[in-house]
């Protein structure tokens, strides 16, 4: 962003991109002084947004970049012109793999079911079921745990305690303790998670010494190169709670 | 010393712009700069280099819509045009500067460069650079590979018939561009997911890349590490980056890019020059934007930059590619003793960084080729298939779900800021595969609108769209390109579904989405 391009706008219309920037409040300031709130809260959220980047992303960034006043573009986002439904109206529910810990899963119930669901006698909550078929038993005891969700959601982040999984989720809900079965996503597996292996002591997953060995200096080093590119903490908000009542699967 | 290998991987890519209803657009300058900038200079440097007699290998990935562009009639005039306007800028800025020594010399150095760039361009290769990379690969310098069809990021793809189309299609263009299979496939982003070599196998293609932790979290773990690649259960190499190697010429603040000798890029005439001046050159509704043309060095961490001297940055260039070498010389040093063949160290870049971003990163490729090959003892530069040839046997590893994003996996194509797409995404790529399915035998009208559908469907899930959402640059147009080809989409498939097909509507899409023209629809079917 260029002071000059912010120059070109009326005092309203700093007012406007300030609020839009979040800052508040701007009543009162001359715009000298809005121009370098602005220009400050751009350059700011630029370097917010990048800090996260690794290098060959931020390498790409550059590609794409024309012009250091594009925040501003007036560029229309299509909305009018090419409408897109907000949802198909079917019954599915899909899981996508982000990294370790972490899966996105998008919904939607055809309407005619969803008001079925809602009428069913004791009707108490709809839920994903986020299923595994391997060993593993979570907090609840069960190879599976349960998220509450409302029926305005259509789409959450799903915290996966244990990487290295098959995952299977399904949409359901509850009524009259009774847990019923709407639709399943496709199997997904989560990676293992490469920052558990830093921990671990060099060779220790494999038998001959000779591998122990392989894994000193330059490779270990590597490795602990790529690792930190490979760490899957997330800012996102853990967004997920077991339901209480015992689920009975159908 | 010991012996090792190189592999520079150049990957070039950009998503496909073309609209032949607007007159001129932000976006297709994307296009313009990369050949100004990146495409033609590095072309001169092979070039030079083959003059010269030295022999080299590098591998490099052009995608499909990339190449679709490169080839485009209207995209060359547009082009043409583009440059110029450019080269009267230069022409104006050579008379404005006269007099200002250190000035004039930069002022006639983009003169000379863009009017170079469109001599090379028009005599040299007849309009059509792609001809240039062609007669390398038959040289033997260049080893040429390709990438999915729209540079979709294949993680997140869930319709088996659709991935397997998008490595389908782009095989079939690069051959009919090229003349030669691709033996290789550059992963978008080196998004990779357990299974996808099977489409790689399927379309012949004997190798991929992956990021390091893709290899190093591989089961079992290979011994090598990274500095070997491993067969895929079904045969297909799996080759890892080298982070060590990247991160060098990667880093704009720790890499070469940023030294105080290179060129600045953000000080540029389209910015630094009055309105009124640079009017005709920039965007229109006075947007200023890059021309270019830029007269100053990184200097350092000040808005105080003084001159670009280019000598200068030549000798820094050659330096860096010395120490580039020097560093690549002790790593295989401490690897060698380990191994039981020669360490090969893979370095992958995305191409338009080289000329655009880092302005003299030609040259240093051009040096690092010149004095790899000057001392061949100590590293040999080849391709993923010559090291194949050479060491046809590779330990056996499934590698592991990764790409080259932050955190080494999905995030940055899946996040609050793009996920909302998938819906949109799959759901067309699965009415793609019924429609394909339904209407086996389609002809006329409803066959062009299949195949349309098909185009707009692939179009939708080029990863720069989500990438652009995420990263924060020209967001409006990625929105908008994603609703526009999903919107297009759905339009197409009710009126097939229907049987009630806008035929003017219909040649409208087919003239502005140009792609692939010899697609047939029933690839979708599986």
């Amino acid at each position: 962003m260029t002071r000059e391009r912010l120059q070109s706008f009326s005092l309203d219309e700093l007012k406007r991109i300030a609020r839009q920037e979040g800052l508040e409040p701007v009543e009162g300031l001359d715009r000298g002084a809005l121009l370098d709130l602005v220009l400050e809260a751009f350059d700011d959220s630029r370097q917010e947004r990048e800090q996260e980047n690794s290098l060959p992303i931020l390498g790409e960034e550059r590609k794409y970049e024309l012009s250091q006043d594009e925040e501003l573009a007036p560029e229309p986002n299509g909305r009018e012109e090419y409408p897109i439904p907000a949802r198909y109206n079917e019954t599915r529910v899909v899981a996508l793999v982000r990294d370790p810990h972490w899966a996105f899963a998008y919904w939607d119930i055809e309407e005619n079911k969803a008001r079925t669901v809602r009428k069913t006698p004791r009707f108490e909550s709809l839920l994903l079921r986020v299923r595994t078929e391997e060993n593993i038993l979570f907090d609840n005891a069960n190879p599976w745990f349960d998220i509450p969700i409302q029926p305005s959601d259509s789409g959450w982040y799903i915290y996966l305690p244990h990487p290295g999984l098959s995952y299977t989720l399904e949409l359901g809900y509850v009524a009259g303790g009774k847990y019923h079965v709407l639709c399943r996503s496709q199997p997904i597996r989560t990676p293992r998670e490469a920052a558990e292996e830093v921990d671990a002591p060099p060779g220790r997953r494999a038998g001959p010494a000779k591998e122990a060995e392989v894994m000193q200096d330059p490779l270990e080093r590597s490795l602990s190169l790529s690792l930190e590119s490979a760490s899957s903490e997330s800012a996102i908000p853990q967004r997920i709670t077991s339901l209480p009542l015992e689920a009975t699967d159908e | 010393m010991s012996k090792g290998y190189l592999a520079l991987v150049l990957h070039s890519h950009l998503p496909f712009v073309r609209d032949p209803d607007r007159e001129r657009f932000l976006e297709e300058d994307w296009l313009f700069e990369a050949i100004t900038e990146t495409y033609l200079p590095l072309l001169d440097v092979f070039e030079r280099l083959m003059r010269d007699g030295v022999p080299f290998r590098l591998t490099v990935s052009i995608s499909p819509t990339l190449a679709a562009m490169l080839q485009d009639g209207l995209q060359q005039q547009r082009y043409l045009q583009h440059l110029d306007r450019l080269i009267e800028l230069a022409r104006r800025e050579v008379e404005r500067v006269a007099g200002q020594e250190e000035l004039a010399g930069l002022a006639r150095m983009y003169l000379e460069r863009f009017e170079g760039v469109r001599e090379d361009l028009t005599t040299r290769y007849d309009g059509d650079l792609l001809a240039g990379f062609k007669a390398l690969q038959a040289k033997g310098a260049l080893e040429l590979i390709t990438t999915s069809a729209t540079h979709c990021f294949l993680p997140l793809q869930i319709e088996p018939c659709v991935i397997d189309a998008q490595v389908q299609l782009a095989v079939q263009q690069h051959r009919r561009i090229f003349d030669l299979p691709p033996r290789g496939f550059w992963l978008p982003e080196c998004g990779y997911a357990p299974g996808l070599e099977e489409h790689l196998d399927r379309h012949h293609l004997g190798y991929f890349f992956l990021d390091a932790h893709g290899i190093l979290m591989a089961e079992p773990r290979p011994r090598a590490g990274i500095f070997a690649p491993v067969y895929c259960p079904n045969g297909v190499a799996a080759f890892g980056r080298d982070p060590e190697s990247s991160n060098a010429v990667w880093s704009a603040r720790d890499g070469y890019p940023g030294h105080p000798a290179y060129r600045e890029f953000y000080r540029d005439v389209g910015f630094d020059l009055p309105l009124e001046y640079v009017q005709p050159y920039i965007h229109k509704g006075g947007v200023r934007v890059n021309t270019g043309i830029k007269y100053y060095a990184v200097t350092g961490r000040t808005e105080e930059k003084r001159l670009y001297n280019r000598a200068e940055a030549l000798r820094k260039a050659r330096e860096h590619a010395e120490h580039f070498l020097t560093s690549r010389r002790a790593q295989i040093a401490r690897l060698a003793s380990r191994m039981d063949r020669p360490p090969l160290i893979v370095c992958p870049y995305d191409a338009e960084l080289f000329g655009h971003w880092w302005f003299e990163g030609p040259e240093w490729i051009e040096s690092l080729i010149r004095l790899a090959a000057a001392d061949p003892a100590h590293i040999e530069m080849l391709t993923p298939s010559d090291y194949l040839k050479r060491h046809p046997e590779n330990e056996i590893a499934r590698p592991a779900f990764s790409s080259w994003g932050n955190k080494g996996y999905a995030e940055v194509w899946l996040e609050g800021s793009n996920d909302w797409v998938y819906r949109h995404l799959h759901k067309a790529a699965e009415r793609m595969v019924d429609i394909a399915r339904r209407f086996r035998n389609a002809e006329g009208l409803r066959r062009r609108a299949l195949n349309q559908a098909a185009r707009e469907m692939l179009l939708s899930q080029a990863s720069d769209w989500a990438f652009i959402m995420k990263t924060g640059t020209t967001v409006p147009y990625a929105v908008r390109r994603t609703r526009e080809h999903i919107h297009n989409f759905n339009t197409l498939y009710d009126s097939i579904m229907t049987n009630k097909i806008d035929q003017k509507a219909l040649s409208r899409l087919e003239r502005k989405y140009t792609l692939f023209p010899d697609l047939d629809y029933r690839t979708f079917a599986g």
